[in-house]
């Protein structure tokens, strides 16, 4: 018997099998581990929006865990947060920054009921603005002010420990009304009362801190156009540091060194006037003397001119490496100091010190561009002479009658590859014997004599006689 | 000359009918860049509304500052927005002068203000006639750069008025230098009260010379003692 095979795998592989697709429509299967990130991410949701909140009446800690029972009733409508839930007016009422927060939390509800949840805290809002005492109202404004601002204010300091995030919680359209009549008889327990005290004193100190808070901008922003009234401050300056304290510009600390001071100046700037005026002389001096010369001694002075700055430029100029890359200076922002000593640097003859000799490299590595090292296609392109596939200069030497020639030799044809032995008698290597002839004809008229010269080297060893 | 308090008929380019210089709209003396930045300010919408001549002093006596314009999104500084308004409004040479010299006696940075209108409107030779004299100004004048303040003289400013091609954000036309005026004999060269003193030194630095080639090292030793008494004595004058 094979053994048995574990009942949901139906396939035959080992391997894992894929997550399920999702369908719309379908449900969507819900595992354990799904529901424990679920409340893990609630708290964090919860977190973050902690420090968010300002000035909200904060409910008394003991509400909390009244909210957590109440979490997981879901009626269509109705969701509030406890604020609104049991205290009376100038409840808080859910700032734009939480609605996000609020939506997403509840977007891990089933999703049907998130279409319904943009509409209640309006709701909600219009239905205490009724209600609600001019310091609700009052304060809903100066929320949305404080909202702005997000700094400075430390009157929140103290109310950051007490200010949660409270989950919102869902409340019967029976139990729904929130008029501080029907609070009071909504005390199904103690804790009603003592939160609805601990909720107005809350309330005043929000109140009060929101009024200490805006007087503070007030001053702020009365200091702020004075001292641009009094013409200290610039018009558009953010920071409030007057020009005064920085630099200092009274007349008349130190007269004789101002006077010193400004005769240097004038010095300087007659000593420049004068430069100038001399410089202009000169080439005017220059401009006539050449329309002096004639156009030979012109042209002579022109080329000596052009042969010093080459020389000029050519001797400044470092040899460059063997088969170094060239870099070119740049042909901008020759003007400036810095530019123009940058400009003077040496880089042809520049060396980076581990730089190393291309020549004892092997033949495939000698290339000008390191990065086109193994590349494919690569071509060695260095210069044209190895380009050229003739030989060098060789007809220039074979052309008779030029002055390349050996004049002695005669013709030569292309004689160099070839072995010794088909060489013309002539070339064969001078240490062979080398044989003229010249005949006498005794029999027949001599119409012509050739000579015959043998020359015969003969090397004779003598040995030498051993003593 | 249909003057608008709030400029806006100089800033139309399409039917500009007022006062010209050089034969262009004064607006367009100052950068396209610029101007905007200016008619955006702060400054130029509060203060410069409906300013005439008279009512720019007023302006112009609490600046405390010159410079063109400064901090990254290249605001300008109120110098350069009276400036602008100045040239908006086109007054009159006398006032112009006025400024500079009645008003600028007391207050250095109206005659940095009328200087620096001078520079952009007059002609050349009356540009060299009028802003020479306040070489001699050395009061100090505090100059808003990019990121800093710097201290700067008057007459370091107009120097810079004078020779080079860009002060405060602007470009200045081309002024053709002193030399060309000359030639052409509408100006004399520039007399300069240390022009005396400069020659002085000159001389004495030719007699050294000679005695030098002489090879007289004792008329070296008194020449030299001379050379530097008659300077301290002119330094002491």
């Amino acid at each position: 018997m094979p053994p048995p095979i574990p009942a949901h795998q139906k396939r035959f592989t080992a391997n894992p099998t894929r997550p399920a697709r999702y369908r719309p429509g379908k449900a969507v299967p819900e595992d354990e581990s799904d529901e424990n990130l679920e409340d893990e991410e609630e708290e964090e949701v919860s977190q973050p929006v902690q420090p968010q909140r300002r000035l909200q009446a904060p409910p008394a800690g003991p509400t909390r865990p009244q909210a957590e029972d109440e979490e997981e009733e879901d009626d269509e409508e109705g969701f509030v947060t406890e604020d609104e839930d049991d205290a009376d007016g100038g409840a808080p009422l859910p700032k734009p920054a939480a609605k996000p927060v609020a939506q997403t939390a509840r977007t891990l509800q089933p999703s049907a009921q998130t279409s319904a949840t943009p509409v209640i805290p309006e709701q909600k809002q219009d239905g205490h603005e009724d209600e609600d005492e001019s310091a609700g109202s009052e304060e809903e404004e100066e929320e949305s002010e404080e909202g702005s601002e997000e700094e400075g204010s430390t009157s929140e300091e103290d109310e950051a420990p007490q200010r949660r995030f409270q989950r919102p919680t869902f409340i019967k359209k029976t139990e729904r009304k929130p008029t501080s009549a029907s609070n009071a008889d909504v005390s199904e327990s103690a804790t009603p009362a003592p939160e609805i005290a601990s909720s107005h004193h809350n309330e005043d100190i929000a109140a009060r801190r929101l009024r200490e808070a805006e007087s503070l901008i007030k001053t702020t922003i009365e200091k702020d156009t004075a001292a641009r009234l009094a013409g200290r401050k610039d018009w558009d300056d953010d920071d409030d540091l007057p020009p005064e304290a920085l630099v200092d510009d009274t007349d008349g600390l130190d007269p004789e060194a101002e006077h010193s001071a400004w005769r240097l100046r004038e010095l300087h700037r007659l000593k420049r006037d004068r430069e100038a005026m001399i410089a202009r002389e000169k080439e005017l001096e220059e401009i006539e003397r050449r329309r002096n010369l004639t156009v030979e001694e012109r042209e002579a002075e022109d080329k000596e001119y052009i042969a010093k700055q080459k020389e000029e430029r050519e001797e400044g100029r470092a040899k460059s490496a063997y088969l170094s890359k060239y870099h070119h200076k740049g042909a901008f922002f020759m003007d400036d100091e810095e530019s123009a000593r940058l400009a003077k640097r040496d880089l042809i003859g520049a060396k980076f010190a581990d730089d190393v000799d291309k020549s004892t490299l092997p033949e495939y590595m000698r290339i000008r561009d390191m990065t086109k090292l193994g590349k494919k296609g690569r071509t060695r392109y260095t210069d044209l002479k190895g380009q050229d596939t003739g030989r060098f200069g060789d007809e220039v030497k074979r052309w008779r009658g030029s002055g390349y020639n050996d004049r002695n030799d005669g013709q030569r044809d292309d004689i160099r590859g070839v072995d010794d032995r088909f060489l013309p008698d002539n070339d064969r290597e001078r240490g062979g014997p080398q044989i003229t002839f010249t005949f006498a004809a005794e029999t027949e008229k001599a119409l012509f004599q050739l000579k015959v010269s043998i020359k015969v080297e003969v090397e004779v060893e003598i040995p030498s006689t051993q003593v | 000359m249909s003057h608008r308090a709030d400029a806006s008929n100089t800033l139309d380019n399409r039917g500009y009918s007022g006062p010209l210089v050089r034969g262009q709209n004064p607006a367009t003396l100052i950068e396209t860049a610029t101007r905007d930045r200016i008619t955006d300010s702060l400054y130029w919408k509060e203060q410069c509304f409906g300013l005439n001549a008279a009512t720019l002093l007023d302006r112009a006596v609490e600046l405390t500052y010159i410079g063109g314009t400064y901090g990254v999104g290249m605001k300008p500084t109120p110098f350069l927005c009276l400036a602008f308004k100045l040239l908006t409004l086109v007054p009159d040479n006398d006032i112009i002068l006025e400024y500079l010299n009645a008003g600028g006696e007391e207050w250095k940075y109206l005659r940095a203000l009328a200087a620096f209108y001078i520079r952009l409107t007059f002609d050349p030779d009356e540009i060299y006639k009028t802003l020479e004299p306040l070489l001699l100004d050395s009061r100090k004048l505090r100059r808003r750069r990019k990121e800093e303040y710097t201290l700067t003289h008057m007459d370091e400013f107009v120097d810079d008025l004078l020779t080079k091609e860009r002060s405060c954000a602007t470009s200045l036309w081309k002024l053709p230098s002193r030399q060309v005026l000359e030639d052409l004999e509408k100006l004399e060269p520039r007399e300069s009260p240390l022009q005396a003193e400069l020659d002085a030194m000159d001389e004495d630095e030719e007699m050294a010379d000679a005695d030098d080639r002489n090879g007289h090292a004792s008329e070296n030793g008194r020449s030299r003692t001379s050379s530097v008494g008659s300077r301290s004595d002119s330094d002491a004058g």
